[in-house]
């Protein structure tokens, strides 16, 4: 016993120059404090280097260090010479770049450093992702080191071969670096221990068809108590199911879609494809989602939404490849919502003051039949406070000419009659109309607020009511430039969380009779918190401390 | 259809992947090393302002302080590297193809020096920084005055700590 916890503790101390190298990117800040790189890029990275898969990411850094090496042969330059690693950063220093030197080749979408008709592409969108690996191998391997080893790279003029010799080169410089400071992955015990329950109570249902939210419920009450396996909240029972669910739906899509292969021996063997792994490790990343993406957008400058109402739908999944698996156990996200989210603050209380009866019985109190009814409340509150506040955007950014103002307006006001806005004056014998999305735009903004107009007069004057209303960061006052690139740069995003909120709340979970489960749930909850908390035992000891 | 085993294999494979790579961003509670932007940023800009916090932890991380001190030599003016050989005298004369830095002892006064900076192209856009790596990896930076006709000197104090550094052998010099 205590060797293995020697090991253990080896193999946790093994990772720790990994997780400060990590810690460093994600330390890395722009000029504004914002990050360098985003925290899916930063993920991206994680996942990589778990999974091992960072051959084909080095070969394409190599080409790009060629192309960023063109011009003088300091690479630094180019990647460190942008304030945030971003794919229009990117853009605009090769754009820079290939004005100096003829030989790089620019395309919409990528770079390449030679003419040859099968010439590597580097796309810029994944430019920020490279820049991360760049400054990771820096960090560490040591910048002398990656220096040395990129040197073939540096003369702008570097063939195929060569790229590919010095990728190895790196390549094989990290994979020594990975078997020191990697440790194996671990075995997740609860998603095997829940796969097995379900499966043992699956009849003929396979795969994530069988994990539905009774069997959710059903493991927590069998297992929260257990020494068996850990399971005492229900948000990690849930949570496992959650991702099993996406897990499952996204690995059969990769053995049976494009990549599908033989997995006869390799597979008996034990064999899983590090490369499958990252591409289902990829669908499940809820990092993917509106919230962590509107969030991100408005940094400090515009508050879409507050940090209460962050708090109350942060644990909904409205990432797509989460609200789709949620879809299938629609009951669970609301017991999470309502129970788990009571249950947090149970272990939280049991890990500071302790445990009240108070707190315990406040199902009894503030919750009754009602509590799913008016969870579903607070979330369509939310949405609706989303979309006054994009109206509030659309007024700002339309008075300040920003084009992101028509996709808010299209999308707040779909069946306006937009057409009117491109046609131009023509013949009534005409058959065509003309379109001009240049004089559609000009009249779009042209047009005035009008409390009294219909269409978008009347769009615009609600949004400027809307504006009036609305007293939050970002939209009182004088609005300068740097506030309204957030807005702009969060409003889809903002967009994009209403029609999931809403979506989850009017279509995904329509189907139930919530009064009847609360009623029954609010029961089971209870006793099972009762089972596992012991309230009465902490309100013993306070009692004894007072008497004491 | 692909294998029922195989797709629960890899998804649970998969599961096994994201856990160690959220405990990997998990931080450590101790504070991240220098990230290299900002190694980047001291070296690239001569005006750059250094915060104490970043000398400090600096000098607490040798990576770094190697890191810098190449992306340096590479940005800056001039690199003036240690010595090869530890010299049993100070050091009083330290030469590159861009530029000669000396100490002079002033005659009016034993207990001052003379640094006098000296550009090989008296025209070359002038250095506006001297910044010196001790000894002990430590980087200290000296704003110059303005050049004439490719030269400046500075008089300082024989114990001031910039002459202590020009007089060590294992000092590294960059003027940028």
């Amino acid at each position: 016993m205590a060797s293995s916890l020697h090991n253990l503790n080896l193999e946790e101390g093994k990772s720790d120059a990994l997780r400060e190298a990590l810690a460093c990117l994600a330390e890395a800040s722009a000029a504004d404090g914002g990050p360098r790189y985003t925290d899916r890029v930063i993920r991206q990275l994680a996942r990589v280097v778990v999974c091992r898969t960072y051959a084909r990411p080095i070969l394409e850094l190599s080409h790009l260090l060629v192309a960023a090496s063109a011009r003088d042969g300091r690479y630094e330059d180019l990647f460190w010479g942008m304030d945030r690693a971003s794919v229009g950063a990117f853009r605009r220093a090769f754009d820079a770049v290939a004005a100096d030197i003829g030989r790089l080749r620019l395309s919409n979408d990528a770079v390449r450093h030679s003419d040859a008709p099968d010439a590597f592409e580097v796309s810029f969108s994944r430019m920020p992702f490279l820049a991360a690996l760049l400054e990771f191998l820096i960090t560490t391997l040591g910048y002398d080191e990656v220096d040395d080893l990129t040197h073939p790279l540096r003369d702008g003029v570097a063939s195929d071969g060569r790229v590919e010799e010095t990728a190895r080169a790196l390549q094989r410089r990290f994979y020594a670096y990975l078997k020191d400071h990697l440790p194996p992955v671990q075995r997740q015990r609860r998603e095997r221990h829940f796969l097995d329950y379900v499966t043992a109570g699956a009849g003929n249902r396979t795969r994530s068809d069988a994990i539905d939210d009774a069997c959710v419920l059903g493991y927590w009450q069998a297992y929260a108590a257990s020494d068996e396996v850990s399971a005492r909240t229900y948000r990690g029972v849930y949570r496992s199911a959650l991702k099993l669910i996406m897990a499952l739906d996204a690995a059969e899509v990769r053995l049976e879609g494009a990549h599908a292969k033989s997995i006869g021996n390799d597979y008996e063997a034990g064999e899983v494809d590090p490369a499958d792994v990252e591409a289902v490790a990829v669908a499940l990343d809820d990092a993917t989602g509106p919230l962590p993406d509107l969030l991100a957008a408005s940094g400090e400058r515009v508050k879409f939404i507050n940090a209460r109402e962050v708090e109350r739908v942060v644990d909904l999944p409205l990432a797509p490849a989460a609200a789709l698996a949620a879809r299938r156990i629609p009951v669970s996200v609301m017991r999470d919502s309502v129970f788990g989210a009571y249950q947090t603050r149970l272990s939280a209380a049991e890990r500071g003051d302790g445990i009240t009866v108070d707190l315990l019985q406040g199902l009894d109190g503030p919750m009754d039949g009602s509590v799913y009814d008016a969870c579903f409340g607070g979330f369509i509150e939310i949405a609706e406070t989303l979309e006054r506040a994009s109206m509030a955007a659309l007024s700002l950014l339309h008075g300040a000419g920003r084009i992101e103002a028509v996709e808010i307006a299209l999308t707040l006001a779909p069946d306006l009659d937009w057409g009117a806005l491109a046609e131009t004056p023509h013949s009534p014998d005409d058959n065509v109309v003309p379109i001009s999305v240049h004089s559609a735009a000009a009249q779009f903004f042209a047009t005035k607020p009008d409390p009294h107009g219909d269409e978008l007069p009347g769009l615009l004057a609600e949004a400027r009511r809307a504006l009036r209303a609305f007293n939050r960061i970002g939209f009182k006052g004088d609005v300068d430039a740097a506030t309204l690139d957030a807005m702009a740069a969060a409003a889809p995003y903002a967009l994009r969380l209403i029609d999931a909120i809403r979506r989850f709340v009017e279509r995904d979970s329509r189907d139930q009779d919530w009064p009847t489960l609360a009623q029954r749930d609010l029961v089971v909850f209870m006793n099972m918190f009762k089972a596992l908390y012991r309230a009465d035992k902490h309100l013993e000891t306070e009692v004894f401390d007072g008497e004491r | 259809m692909a294998n029922v085993d195989a797709i629960t294999e890899l998804a649970l494979a998969v599961i096994d992947a994201e856990a160690q790579a959220q405990a990997l961003l998990t931080p450590l509670t101790a504070r991240a090393r220098l990230p290299f932007s900002m190694l980047h940023a001291y070296a690239s800009d001569a005006s750059y302002e250094a915060s104490d916090s970043f000398h400090m932890r600096l000098a607490a991380d040798a990576r770094a302080q190697d890191d810098l001190s190449r992306l340096m030599a590479r940005t800056a003016f001039a690199y003036m590297p240690r010595q090869a050989a530890a010299a049993s005298t100070d050091v009083v004369r330290r030469e590159t193809a861009q530029a000669m830095v000396t100490l002079t002892p002033s005659r009016a006064d034993d207990a001052q020096v003379f640094v006098i900076i000296t550009l090989s192209d008296a025209d070359a856009k002038a250095p506006t920084r001297l910044t010196l790596k001790d000894r002990t990896g430590a980087f200290a930076d000296f704003d110059l005055g303005p050049f004439s006709a490719g030269r400046v000197q500075l008089l300082l104090r024989d114990d001031d700590p910039i002459v202590a550094a020009l007089r060590d052998a294992e000092t590294e010099v960059f003027l940028r």
